[in-house]
């Protein structure tokens, strides 16, 4: 089931390349009401249209929780937009 | 259309070396939100434009098609057959980043680069040699899946099929879903037309497959051995016979390019109704998109085709009702804005059923040409 969040998160991330020299951006840690979760498996990293600018979509699982935040590129802010515990609504 | 042979004496399979490369993704929607959401991998999942039950299955994973859910099946009747199916919404942002990271990949390899649709690539490598250094198409094909898996995710996998035209390399794409890579040349074709049913082959459906038994063509092989004039004149009765016996035979006869015919949106509502202010509403929206989409190709449409299906008054004694309706009109202008898209629509509309409620509206432009200046016509307005 997915559940809309639609909140800020504060987030621990790391910046760096690809081997092929695209930005490459991993959150590792989420903080979200009062408890930390570790970011193990990385699902995806796509941008979306935002009126006139790109948001950075990262989706994520912990052990048993998915996640769905995006990056305010301009901002640096984060949010957390959607979490699934991928079973059926 | 390149090269044909002469077919006068009989014509064996096209003996050169495997050139075309048809690459397509698995199930691409719900692949992808799978590889977006991990908890979603090994379980059935199911993509659909809208989560309403009356809505169709757009896009079922590999796990939802084991319980016999298909591209079509009403979203009803797919939880009935896998009731702990996972059904989403489609989300076309990221179905667009996964289209362009695969055309990139691409497009490292070749420059001649066909996509026939979201998920579904044609790479021609004839006359690329140099370019390919001594590495054969299946290592590039290997190196192709490998890629996908790093760039775009560890479950993402695509079928790579290799043979001397799309046909063959399409059919080849489709042979060992999923994840497959396989090459058909003049040594093995036999062997796998000898596999195959005849509706396996891409491009023939019911109608060919019985046209084709009523002469005796029942398999793939027969449909090889059949002859080119048979073929024209009783079987096809078109230039489409002589195209099937290249086309089975490893010839090229797919490759001419495509053009724009029509623009258009379908939509289905959530809650059905009569109402003609709500349909004005819904016609308003998707004639604002159907206009947005021939801006971006620098298109206008001169004719306008509206259609629904429409369904009678809620009953107690069994379904409702159901009736599909169109109108279509060539007007004077060409329209791109969608305010006059809207507007000619209204007015096709105003001949709908009366007092039946609106289930599916379909929107779409035709005898499409370019919009050439944002002059106002003095005719707008007028039909």
């Amino acid at each position: 089931m997915v559940e809309i969040i639609n909140e800020p998160v504060a987030v621990i991330a790391s910046f760096g390349q690809t081997a092929r020299g695209n930005a490459k951006v991993v959150p590792h840690w989420m903080q979200w009401r009062e408890r930390r979760y570790r970011l193990m498996t990385m699902g995806m990293h796509h941008p979306e249209r935002r009126g006139d600018k790109n948001v950075h979509i990262f989706t994520f699982s912990s052990d048993d929780m998915a996640f769905r935040l995006e990056l305010d590129p301009e901002y640096l802010k984060w949010t957390l937009m959607e979490v699934s515990d991928g079973l059926p609504s | 259309m390149g090269f044909l042979p002469d077919i006068s004496r009989g014509l064996g399979v096209n003996p050169v070396e495997p050139r075309i490369m048809h690459i397509d993704l698995n199930a691409c929607f719900a692949m992808t939100e799978q590889q977006a959401n991990p908890l979603l991998r090994g379980r059935p999942v199911a993509v659909t434009n809208r989560l309403t039950k009356t809505t169709i299955i757009i896009s079922p994973s590999y796990e939802a098609k084991r319980y016999g859910i298909r591209c079509g099946t009403p979203v009803e009747e797919a939880l009935r057959l896998a009731p702990d199916l996972v059904v989403l919404e489609t989300d076309p942002a990221k179905y667009t980043y996964v289209h362009r990271r695969i055309v990139e990949i691409f497009q490292d390899y070749t420059p001649a680069v066909t996509m026939k649709s979201i998920d579904e690539g044609i790479l021609d490598f004839t006359g690329m040699e140099e370019v390919l250094g001594g590495r054969t198409l299946e290592q590039v094909g290997r190196e192709i899946k490998a890629r996908v898996a790093e760039e775009l995710g560890e479950w993402m996998t695509v079928n790579v099929g290799i043979s001397t035209n799309r046909f063959l390399a399409k059919l080849a794409a489709g042979l060992n879903k999923p994840d497959g890579l396989d090459i058909l040349t003049e040594h093995n074709l036999e062997v796998i037309y000898g596999c195959l049913e005849l509706m396996d082959l891409p491009g023939i459906n019911k109608r060919y497959a019985a046209r084709l038994g009523a002469m005796g063509i029942t398999t793939p092989l027969a449909f090889l051995q059949a002859d080119e004039r048979m073929l024209s004149k009783q079987v096809f009765r078109s230039i489409n016979g002589r195209h099937w016996y290249l086309r089975l035979r490893g010839y090229e006869v797919d490759d001419y390019g495509t053009t724009m015919k029509t623009v258009g949106k379908q939509f289905v509502l959530h809650d059905f109704t009569a109402d003609p202010e709500k349909i004005a509403q819904v016609a308003y929206e998707m004639s604002i998109h159907v206009g947005r989409r021939m801006r971006k190709h620098g298109m206008a449409a001169r004719g306008l085709y509206v259609g629904g299906t429409f369904v009678g008054p809620r009953r107690y004694d069994g379904p409702a009702e159901s009736m599909r309706w169109h109108g279509r009109y060539l007007f004077p202008t060409a329209a791109w804005r969608g305010e006059e898209i809207y507007r000619r629509a209204m007015h096709l509309l105003a001949e709908r059923p009366p007092g039946m409620r609106l289930k599916l509206l379909v929107i779409s432009g035709y005898r499409l040409e370019p919009a050439d200046s944002g002059q106002l016509s003095l005719y707008e307005g007028e039909i």
